[in-house]
């Protein structure tokens, strides 16, 4: 028998279980202040329909609704939401400048390194930008379809009809995204931004590795090297062993 | 959910109740062991693991060479034997099958240089010669699943003398289909930096699978959960379920850099370009009987790309099966388990 990961932990399957009830809570609770007076009475699916269309499109707007697959890529997060008041990026070089004496970079690695990360972080930005162009689109056409499949019809307003609602929704959700992100233009964007994010990573490790050796510490570089270095001496056909060797050198001095 | 209509008050009520009945229920359950069946480890190389499934008690030998099964990288392997009434892996011990399975185990950052050669020829090769010096025999036969169905059949392309016959599950082959969402989102990844970064981290995995349907993944599935009151044993299904799918292994930065630019991004498989260990991957060369399983609502590997097989084996047995469920309900699904291995025990058998 295996224990998988989290067991008896609270691990993201449970934290996904408790966000996904959260939202269906929220949905509720605006259908109970927007209809106080419903209960029991027969209320237009199209109303109802249209409210509901309203509260997914401002879930749907909410970032956190729908973190993106690469998410985990955002360690580069100290450029992109740079910690410091400043609202100037975050650059490792100039927060240890004061520590370190004497500078390990010249001043124009630094400038060079500056203007990398501004660079990335701009089209970065350009980049969530024209993303969320395409969550608005997925937002409009989920909120347009499902509001087409709500009937002018009356109904009871109970919790197995809204239910039904929400898997509607849910559908209309589902097609909208497939027919969005199949698309080049998203495919592209996408990966570009994953491309950036991946290159800011890269650049903060730089900036990381360029301080390291200041501090005695091993870098991920030197790392590297000495796990290829063994890689390759694990791969690379053993020579004869000592034993083997001597004696054949000591037939060789016979022989002469 | 309520049985009162037009009640919206005593809903919200009962929503709440029946909320916190299933997170109590879902966290008693979250202590449920996964994987089931008796197993020994018969050899290990780093981190990959073979294991030899023990055989269920009186039931007969079946005459047939042991079955070996690859499972993907992606994943943990445990999904094929995850309770006694959702197992593969039993059901082919109670088909009188030798059973081994190859676990890739857990890479770090030490495993990061490790290519798609060293997974296929090196440990996957000796996971194969192990069992065929066990059992005294010439060849075997080889299960392979998801992406550990294309390691197969480069193995088996490569090394076809070893592969008495070979069946193939929810298998990506042509991996540039119209359909194809992961493909799509593949192609323009800039795959060198990417490695350069490191291991991909397993959780990024995750919400990649996750994100080609994430309303129906992340939202509809939970709220289902309150259509009806939880019993203890469905509880801990689901939670085996959750956790096996968000358990997913750090993938190897080198190996998944060449998997997403050869196979997604230029599609080599079926191009007759995949390149390992100096030797073309051909799969002209797999002539041996294939049985080739997929699912149909499969959104992961769409049907498209499992069927393509057809077109570049030279194989003249060749067995196509459809079944109703999707990617994962494959390996799960009550339909499945109900049909597939029984459908692979005896097409196997039918060729010991």
């Amino acid at each position: 028998m295996e224990s998988a990961g989290s067991q008896g932990q609270s691990g993201p399957e449970q934290a996904a279980f408790r966000a996904a009830l959260e939202r269906f809570g929220q949905l509720l609770r605006a259908i109970l202040i927007e209809f106080p007076s419903s209960a029991g009475a027969l209320i237009k699916d199209e109303s109802v329909g249209q409210r509901l269309a309203v509260e997914f499109e401002r879930w749907l707007r909410e970032a956190a609704s729908m973190p993106p697959w690469w998410q985990n890529l955002q360690m580069a997060q100290a450029f992109v939401q740079p910690p410091s008041q400043s609202g100037q990026p975050f650059n490792l070089g100039t927060a240890l400048k004061m520590q370190a004496a004497p500078a390990p970079l010249a001043q124009n690695d630094f400038i060079q390194a500056y203007q990398r990360v501004s660079g990335l972080m701009a089209r970065w930005s350009q980049l969530q930008a024209q993303l969320a162009t395409h969550w608005s689109a997925i937002a409009r056409t989920a909120g347009e379809r499902f509001i087409a499949r709500a009937t002018s019809s009356s109904t009871a307003l109970d919790l197995p009809t809204i239910r039904k609602l929400y898997d509607s929704w849910i559908e209309c959700a589902e097609q909208a995204y497939a027919a969005t992100v199949h698309t080049d233009d998203f495919c592209r964007t996408q990966a570009e931004l994953v491309n950036v994010t991946t290159s800011l990573l890269l650049e903060q490790r730089r900036q990381v590795e360029s301080f390291a050796p200041m501090f005695g510490v091993v870098t991920r570089s030197e790392v590297d090297a000495l796990r290829r270095e063994m890689k390759r001496m694990q791969t690379e056909p053993r020579p004869a062993s000592g034993r083997r060797a001597s004696k054949g050198s000591r037939r060789k001095v016979k022989a002469r | 959910m309520s049985d009162s209509p037009g009640d919206l008050a005593a809903a919200w009520s009962e929503f709440n109740r029946r909320s916190s009945d299933a997170a109590m229920k879902l966290r008693a359950a979250g202590t449920a062991a996964v994987g089931c069946s008796l197993k020994s480890e018969v050899w290990r190389q780093d981190k990959v693991v073979l294991y030899r499934y023990l055989p269920l008690p009186f039931i007969q030998a079946a005459r047939a060479k042991p079955v070996l099964i690859c499972f993907a990288l992606v994943n943990r392997p445990y999904i094929l034997d995850l309770q006694p009434d959702r197992s593969l892996i039993r059901r082919l011990l109670a088909a009188g099958l030798e059973v081994y399975l190859i676990d890739w185990g857990r890479p770090d950052e030490s495993d990061r240089d490790i290519e798609l050669c060293d997974y296929i020829e090196r440990y996957m090769g000796a996971c194969v010669r192990h069992v065929l010096k066990s059992h005294g025999s010439g060849a075997l036969n080889l299960i392979g699943v998801c992406q550990g169905g294309t390691f197969s059949l480069c193995y088996c392309a490569l090394n076809p003398q070893h592969v008495a016959n070979l069946v193939t599950m929810v298998t990506p082959v042509d991996f540039q289909t119209p359909d194809d969402l992961l493909s799509k989102w593949a192609r323009h990844l800039d795959m060198d930096s990417i490695r350069r970064a490191g291991n991909i981290p397993g959780a990024m995995l995750t919400g990649l699978f996750l994100s080609l349907a994430p309303f129906r993944l992340m939202h509809q599935k939970y709220v289902g959960l309150l259509d009806h009151v939880l019993d203890a044993d469905e509880a801990e299904r689901f939670v085996r379920m959750e956790k096996w799918i968000f358990d997913s292994p750090d993938q190897v930065a080198a190996a998944t850099a060449q998997f997403v630019q050869w196979f997604y991004q230029e599609n080599r498989l079926i191009h007759g370009s995949v390149e390992l260990g100096g030797r073309r991957v051909n799969l002209q060369r797999i002539r041996q009987p294939v049985l080739n399983i997929y699912a149909k609502q499969d959104h992961i590997v769409p049907p498209s790309a499992v069927t393509a097989l057809r077109r570049y084996i030279g194989s003249r047995d060749y067995t196509e099966e459809a079944v109703d469920t999707g990617h994962i309900g494959l390996y799960v699904s009550r339909t499945a388990q109900g049909h597939v291995p029984g459908l692979i025990a005896s097409w196997i058998r039918a060729r010991a």
